[in-house]
């Protein structure tokens, strides 16, 4: 009987120890996609970092699309989509200065006239992400039962070829997370481990997965991201850690273990970042600036809950847009328009860790997206209102009215 | 802006209450030998001498030899004015009176519907064998004809109208085989002007029998019902019109306000108005909009009366049509508002009209009035993506007040 007591007691212990010692991370939205997760409002920098002046907003009043002008807060179009009543998810092609649409009921395609390509390609689930490498032609969907649509655009933004696909390469080998290096091609993490690079012109013409395999260091990369500038290496978020690979061969360059530490953000905007944090009070940023290592910045007493985080090494800044309310739901992904009260900007330079005064966002539940001196917000208002903020000199800009018509 | 809007439309007006006092080649008050009693109640007078003239011939009918106090005064209307003349009398003039009563009934009843009548608007000058007298009314036995001062007439009292028309009537009746004048004897009235003495006994008497019967009574819903021959109308309606019609997102269900008419009859059938009309709508849209619309009007209108029913002593005889043709300017304003901004137009519009109208009398100069408007009016708030119909129909209804 007393023997009995001490196996259960030592059982339990052994348990409780061997659960410490594994490292398991928390998984957030922003893992296991291609590219990023799907959003409702573009992107105001290209994979280069440069800013477009066009911003395409999902408007959730009047359940239509809106194409801005940022430098005039004119409305170049608005577009009426397909099953308005779906929830519905925007990019923007400015090469060819069209928008595609995205929802459960299917990909429709508006070239810079207007007209609607609808559903050039139907994916079985909702899409939940998508990498894009325009200049190059070719926009890749991820969906999420892990179906992959590929898609060749032309020069105006019209469909060429379509290709749906899914997540198996080869026997008991299938997709885990991928995106589009620019100018080069889709990268895939797998399940065994390895990295698949995949020629996606030739995956079109023969309808069937074309890569070559690279063997990483890493098992389980749940998250990759194209380093700008550096077409030869992504940043990896494997199981126990990060790490910086050169895609030539798979070498290691760089890698920093936060198995101590729960992850807080993983951004691809506009360079790669990843944030980890040890405390409430301890965050610590790790980015690469292309010298073949991986860097920190760490910041201690930080109450606030980040709902997105930006990094442009150009400039010189980190942007963070965080609330100072207590968030119990998971806010892991880098999405700024999930949790949309008390929402502030924080700037702080990379090379000091200077902090420039916070900006205050617009609450009312506005749709924001933020550029590198300004940011946009549509207001759920139903005759239309949106602002360009400056902030360099504060100056706001309006649009309004323009659901009138 | 409306005093801006009179101004422009005041000469316009001016020309139409001109062109409409042209036309009319008469007031509707009468000149001598001009204005004829018909019996239809058009003119002024006319309904109140109708109803006098039913009053004399109630009370005639009533009369006969077993008749008992006429031409008496009694007790609880001694010293009133009605009894003036019944109280001078003897016995015996009393019984003349009395016996000329009784004997002269039939053939007053069987005169009476043979009588002219003519409106004048002075006094009349009669000869008389101590000079010219000024007199209320005058009776021509040869023509059968009663002239009567229109304005003197519409003051009295109905008792005293009674009074006033028997008086005349009984010139007309020989007694004694020939007519009496007011400056002679008559029977057992003597004195110089014994004739006007009489005629003012059984036009007294005619008067207080009516009392007696209760024939004020029964006629007096015609006498206090408003007559339409009156010039002047004022009105006040509520009104409307529907705007499921008008081409916008943003429209009104309705439209709801009030309208303020003047209008002036110059003749029997033509006038002329002028209207001012207000009304608004709003309405609530998607998940925090609301759209308000509101028109002003400034209108002017040619009348036509029409008085399709024939018995002017009925509510239904004194009612009328009115069929009017004019133009109306129209000012409009527009406002939506989704609680982050507040977006507002205006625009105007002038347009023919056509309008239908029915007055209704009710008592003492008040009305009970509505109708319809057709008008074409196009206006457009072109940023708040609303364009009008290209017609609209306003209804109203309310109360009028003739004077």
């Amino acid at each position: 009987m007393h023997s009995k007591k001490i196996i259960l007691i030592s059982a339990f212990l052994l348990w409780i120890f061997s659960s410490a010692c594994t490292p398991t991370l928390p998984v957030s939205e922003d893992e296991h996609n291609i590219g990023d997760k799907l959003a409702n409002i573009t992107k105001l920098q290209s994979p280069d970092g440069n800013q477009t002046h066009n911003v395409v907003v999902f408007d959730e009043v009047v359940r239509k699309i809106h194409q801005f002008d940022i430098n005039s807060m004119k409305v170049v179009r608005t577009l009426s989509v397909p099953d308005a009543g779906e929830t519905h998810y925007v990019l923007y092609n400015s090469r060819a200065n069209s928008v595609i649409d995205l929802s459960l009921k299917g990909v429709n395609v508006f070239d810079s006239a207007g007209r609607l390509e609808s559903k050039p390609i139907q994916l079985p689930a909702r899409p939940k992400s998508a990498a894009a490498d325009f200049d190059q032609g070719f926009l890749v969907i991820y969906d999420e039962n892990s179906s992959v649509g590929i898609l060749q655009l032309d020069s105006d933004g019209s469909v060429l070829k379509s290709l749906l696909l899914g997540s198996l390469l080869s026997d008991e080998v299938s997709i885990v997370a991928g995106d589009i290096i620019p100018g080069a091609d889709l990268i895939l993490s797998l399940s065994n481990g390895k990295v698949a690079i995949v020629d996606l012109l030739a995956t079109l013409t023969n309808k069937t997965w074309q890569y070559r395999l690279i063997n990483t260091s890493f098992s389980n990369i749940s998250w990759l991201a194209p380093v700008r500038g550096k077409s030869d290496q992504i940043l990896v978020k494997y199981q126990s850690g990060v790490g910086l690979v050169r895609i030539s061969d798979g070498a290691t360059l760089s890698q920093i273990d936060v198995s101590s530490y729960d992850f807080l953000k993983l951004s691809k905007l506009v360079d790669a970042h990843v944030i980890v944090k040890k405390s409430n009070q301890e965050m610590t940023l790790i980015f690469t600036e292309g010298a073949n290592t991986l860097k920190t910045r760490t910041l201690f007493a930080q109450n606030t809950s980040i709902l997105s985080s930006q990094l442009d090494l150009q400039n010189d800044q980190w942007r963070v847009i965080e609330s100072k309310d207590r968030i119990e739901y998971d806010i892991f992904s880098n999405s700024l328009n999930t949790y949309r009260s008390s929402r502030s900007l924080k700037r702080t330079n990379i090379s000091g860790l200077l902090s420039l005064p916070v900006v205050s966002l617009p609450s009312r539940s506005s749709q924001i997206i933020l550029g590198q001196d300004f940011f946009f917000a549509l207001y759920p208002a139903d005759l239309g209102f949106a602002e360009h903020h400056s902030l360099i000199t504060g100056e706001i800009k309006t649009a309004r009215g323009f659901n009138r018509k | 802006m409306i005093s801006v809007i009179f101004k422009r439309l005041a000469p316009v007006a001016l020309s139409i209450m001109v062109l409409c006092g042209a036309l009319a080649s008469a007031d509707s008050r009468p000149n001598f030998q001009e204005n004829t009693f018909v019996g239809n109640g058009g003119n002024a007078g006319d309904l109140e001498l109708q109803i006098t003239l039913n009053q004399i011939q109630a009370t005639i009918k009533t009369i006969d030899g077993s008749s008992v106090n006429l031409c008496e005064c009694p007790e609880e209307y001694e010293g009133r004015a009605i009894c003036k003349y019944l109280a001078n009398m003897n016995d015996e003039q009393k019984k003349f009176c009395q016996k000329i009563l009784s004997t002269k009934s039939t053939e007053v009843s069987q005169l009476i519907p043979k009588l002219k009548f003519t409106w004048v608007d002075s006094y009349m000058a009669v000869k008389q064998s101590g000079g010219d007298r000024l007199s209320d009314a005058i009776a021509q036995s040869e023509t059968k004809n009663i002239i009567l001062n229109l304005d003197k007439f519409l003051s009295l009292k109905p008792s005293d109208r009674v009074f006033l028309v028997s008086h005349e009537i009984f010139h007309l009746i020989k007694i004694d085989g020939e007519y009496t004048a007011d400056d002679k004897a008559k029977g057992p009235f003597q004195d110089g002007e014994g004739g006007r003495q009489l005629l003012n006994s059984l036009g007294s008497a005619i008067a207080m029998e009516a009392f007696n019967q209760n024939i004020y009574a029964k006629q007096m819903s015609a006498i206090l019902r408003s007559k339409n021959y009156v010039k002047n109308w004022l009105s006040l309606f509520l009104s409307g019109r529907s705007g499921s019609d008008d081409k916008s997102t943003f429209k009104m269900d309705k439209y709801t306000g009030v309208e303020l008419e003047y209008r002036r009859d110059f003749t029997l059938s033509l006038g002329a108005s002028i209207f001012y009309r207000s009304v608004s709508g709003d309405e609530k849209y998607f998940t925090s909009t609301t759209a308000e619309s509101t028109e002003q009007s400034l209108g002017l209108v040619g009348t036509w009366k029409l008085s399709p029913f024939a018995d002017p002593m009925t509510a239904s005889g004194q009612s009328y049509f009115i069929l009017g043709i004019g133009a109306e300017h129209l000012n409009g304003e527009h406002i939506l508002d989704d609680t982050f901004s507040n977006f507002k137009e205006e625009d105007r519009s002038t347009s023919p009209i056509i309008r239908i109208q029915y007055f209704f009398p009710l008592n003492g100069g008040f009305w009970i009035s509505g109708g319809a408007q057709g008008s074409w009016h196009k206006y457009e708030y072109t940023e708040n993506n609303f364009k009008s119909n290209s017609n609209q129909i306003y209804y109203s209804l309310g109360v009028s007040y003739a004077f």
